[in-house]
């Protein structure tokens, strides 16, 4: 998408033409995905869930993260899209995951994330699991208004997905070193 | 490699059906799914 979407920063294309290349590369990408399912009876070393955020629609981000994480050897447990902070709570309950992984495209449903921090630790599950936070919001063009609604909430993983996108490697010893990663 | 460059015109082009079969084509190959998606389906 990378072309694609410069060519639509540059008004070459419309909306229209980025999601059907959108669909286009998210089918190009399940036939690899069941690919990598079907052979991956290795030890999966990590699990994750992932989710976008209540409210937001927006996923192929996610989407591509899952693809990633999959490829790199972790057990994803993907909840979809506009997923409420009840039900991500009561699957890290249910599945026990290592790391929760919620985005939001919009500034208004990244509201929705401190709350999710909010209610894990509220459930006393947020000493249990990892979080990684991604959409556009947290990187484009350094600190603004939405990173402070960020910072609002300390200790934060702050992890940018855009970065998986582009060859950005997950390993679990990363994760393992998650404090150094740890902002805020 | 020109299958990469092929899935890359495919999805600017939006064209699912060649994606996916290019995607198969490369299975089939024997190529790596993660650089195919790096190198090929994401550069689109």
């Amino acid at each position: 998408m990378k072309e694609v979407g410069r060519r639509f920063e540059k008004l070459e294309i419309y909306l229209p033409e980025v999601i059907i290349s959108a669909d286009a590369m998210v089918a190009g990408v399940e036939v690899f995905r069941q690919h990598i399912l079907a052979k991956g009876e290795q030890s999966f070393p990590k699990t994750v869930l992932l989710g976008t955020i209540q409210g937001d629609v927006h996923d192929i981000g996610k989407n591509i993260v899952r693809i990633m994480l999959e490829s790199n050897g972790f057990r994803v447990y993907d909840l979809g899209r506009d997923v409420p902070v009840l039900h991500f709570i009561d699957k890290v309950k249910e599945l026990n995951p290592d790391i929760v992984g919620v985005s939001a495209l919009m500034t208004t449903t990244m509201v929705y994330m401190p709350k999710l921090i909010e209610a894990l630790k509220e459930e006393r599950l947020r000493e249990k699991v990892k979080v990684m936070v991604g959409g556009p919001r947290y990187y484009r063009n350094g600190p603004k208004r939405s990173e402070q609604m960020v910072m609002e909430n300390r200790r934060w993983m702050r992890f940018e997905w855009p970065k998986v996108l582009l060859g950005f490697k997950v390993r679990e010893k990363e994760i393992e070193d998650e404090r150094s990663k740890e902002f805020f | 490699m020109d299958l990469f460059i092929e899935m890359a015109k495919a999805v600017i082009e939006g064209d699912e059906e060649r994606t996916v079969s290019l995607a198969k084509e490369a299975l089939s190959k024997g190529v790596n799914p993660t650089e195919a998606i790096e190198k090929g389906l994401q550069r689109g």
